[in-house]
């Protein structure tokens, strides 16, 4: 049966929403929205990157504020020594976020479950350290405003931001659903439900979390760049701080660990929340937003243990 | 090369201050090794602990070893609280929620500090922060000295408590395993309400004693938190020897690296110690089986 393009457009959902959502900013243009969804493309991008690693490889990492701060410090760098452009940084910063993961990878892929979880949380914690008491001074960099130079990744429009990080996240769903139907996605479920068992099957058990983890710190890395870009500021603790690993390791869980659509919906659920609640008492009242945070992660977690988006599934079954 | 006295103090130092590491790092190894659960929120009951240190000292002159009596058994109930209403609901979930529902209680927990307390540190003064007993050419601080003593007196308490007692052997059968203790006749829920109680009593002692000589603010959580889980990954989870030969680890490499590094750089000695023993030795100091 032959499907005609018209046909392959209705049936992709997700392409239907991005579609929809670039004619958005021409109904609503209103700043602040721009921000709240430039920054849930954003985060959803790296939940659906730790996803690769954590969802469907099974290996639930909390250092994965190595990689985007690594990606986010080495094209900030590279500007502000070189003049380089950050869409060029952009590359290497993943790239050499994708070397950190080698070694990394290398040292942790030898411990299982929470020891490995726990000693991932060290990479961004040295990285951390290092660059807050570097003697070049890199615990406050600031990027210099240039106005409207696209080939510098500086627009005049906010719309612009919105445009790229909504690409960024298309490219990479659509990266994450080639890989979901590969047959790599395969041996890491193999992985995930038993590495024994995967292993004794002649599954190369630590080349293919290798594999994930690189994947999953490139795009990291890549994301760093847009991060910076986009607030123009990067100190340690932007780059490496917890709350960057938390938030990829809480919206991939609370969305639906292992899903596409999981870390996207949490991503969509957490940042607005987390936007609006600063918004409204992050000034007189520090530390509500985040108590209401964590309280939505542990009552989210306690009523829907797998995730809303299977929950979503189970209750409104698609078609 | 440095002067051998110098080296000397900064290993005796390192070595009390790692006794105490091993006190913080012991319950949350004990929680881990029974109920398979990594307490994310451990170093921040800790917090709540040396602000409770720190007000019963200021406003009522409780010297801080006197409130050890009242914070222990305080926290002791605290946990039991927080596994029956909090924990338990996830407790036969897979192990991810374990570690968002105590992520979440850590973010909850350490921001209603911040909102309470607000974000200055406090410190509790005592005489024994500014005095020293000196032991031939060395100087130990009083403050250390004490902590160390305690947390060492406490972790053979528990040591014995886990290996002597009935309850400690029904703690450790369940660690063991779970279905065997089940049919053996031992309530699996209580041991777990014990279990929490005690891993959060522990963590609070160990508040108690740092608040001795070390500032208290709501995210000096994330001072220790890396540090127990170093400590106990290096020792081993579940382990009482572990925790404690974990915790004067870390203690020493952060005391010997302040010989060669500011003491802003320490923790990357720790970090970069621990990465080292993964590489030399994957399956940890005592070969535990790490799964």
């Amino acid at each position: 049966m032959k499907i005609s393009f018209a046909e392959t457009i209705a049936k992709d959902r997700f392409l239907i929403l991005v579609i929809i959502l670039l004619i958005i900013p021409y109904v609503i243009s209103h700043p602040w929205f721009l921000r709240i969804a430039t920054l849930t493309f954003m985060w959803a991008v790296l939940a659906l990157s730790w996803n690769i690693l954590g969802g469907f490889a099974g290996q639930i990492s909390f250092g994965h504020a190595a990689f985007f701060g690594l990606g986010a410090y080495t094209s900030t760098l590279l500007f502000l020594y070189y003049n380089i452009s950050p869409w060029v940084g952009l590359f290497v910063g993943a790239g050499v976020a994708t070397l950190a993961s080698l070694f990394i990878g290398y040292l942790t892929f030898r411990l299982r479950g929470h020891y490995f979880a726990l000693s991932m949380l060290a990479f961004p914690l040295i990285l951390l350290l290092i660059f807050s008491y570097h003697p070049l001074e890199w615990y406050e960099l600031r990027f210099p405003f240039l106005g409207d130079a696209p080939l510098y990744f500086q627009f005049a429009s906010r719309h612009s931001y919105y445009q790229i990080s909504l690409m960024l996240l298309a490219i990479t769903v659509y990266v994450v659903r080639m890989l979901d139907r590969s047959r790599i996605a395969l041996y890491w479920r193999a992985i995930k439900e038993n590495e024994d068992a995967a292993g004794s099957l002649g599954v190369n058990t630590f080349k293919y979390k290798m594999i994930a983890l690189m994947i999953s710190a490139f795009i990291a890395g890549a994301l760093g760049t847009f991060y910076v870009q986009y607030v123009l500021t990067l100190d340690p603790h932007i780059a490496f701080g917890l709350h960057v690993s938390v938030n990829a390791v809480v919206m991939p869980i609370v969305g639906g660990l292992g899903t596409i659509w999981g870390p996207i919906l949490g991503a969509a659920l957490l940042v607005p929340l987390g936007e609006i609640t600063t918004a409204l008492w992050g000034g007189s009242l520090p530390g509500l937003h985040m108590i209401i945070y964590g309280i939505i992660v542990m009552i989210v977690i306690a009523m829907i243990p797998e995730g809303l988006y299977p929950r979503i599934r189970k209750v409104v079954s698609f078609r | 090369m440095a002067d051998p006295i110098y080296v000397l103090q900064s290993i005796a130092t390192g070595l009390l201050l790692g006794g105490v590491y091993g006190l913080t790092a012991l319950g949350l190894s004990i929680i881990f090794g029974v109920m398979n659960i990594v307490n994310f929120a451990q170093g921040d009951f800790m917090m709540l602990a040396m602000y409770a240190t720190f007000f019963l000292y200021t406003l009522f002159g409780v010297f801080p070893l006197v409130s050890l009596l009242i914070v222990i058994p305080l926290f002791f109930v605290m946990g039991i609280g927080v596994q029956k209403f909090i924990i338990n609901r996830v407790i036969d979930k897979p192990p991810m929620t374990h570690l968002l529902i105590t992520l979440g209680l850590s973010i909850v927990l350490q921001n209603v500090a911040l909102a309470i307390f607000k974000a200055d540190p406090r410190s509790v003064i005592t005489p024994l922060a500014t005095t020293a007993i000196s032991l031939g050419p060395l100087y130990l601080n009083q403050a250390h000295v004490v902590a160390f003593i305690s947390a060492l007196i406490m972790t053979f308490i528990v040591s014995m408590f886990l290996n002597r007692t009935y309850f400690g052997k029904a703690i450790r059968a369940t660690a063991d395993d779970r279905e065997a203790a089940m049919l053996m006749g031992i309530n699996i829920d209580r041991v777990y309400l014990v279990t929490f109680g005690l891993g959060i009593a522990l963590v609070s002692g160990a508040g108690v004693l740092v608040s001795l000589y070390y500032p208290i603010s709501p995210a000096v959580a994330w001072d220790f938190i890396v540090l127990m889980f170093v400590a106990v990954v290096l020792g081993g989870l579940g382990s009482v020897k572990g925790a404690l030969v974990g915790g004067i680890i870390v203690g020493l490499v952060q005391s010997v690296s302040t010989i060669w590094l500011t003491i802003d750089l320490r923790n990357i000695a720790v970090f970069a110690a621990f990465v080292i023993i993964l590489l030399l030795k994957p399956s940890g100091l005592f070969g535990v089986k790490r799964e």
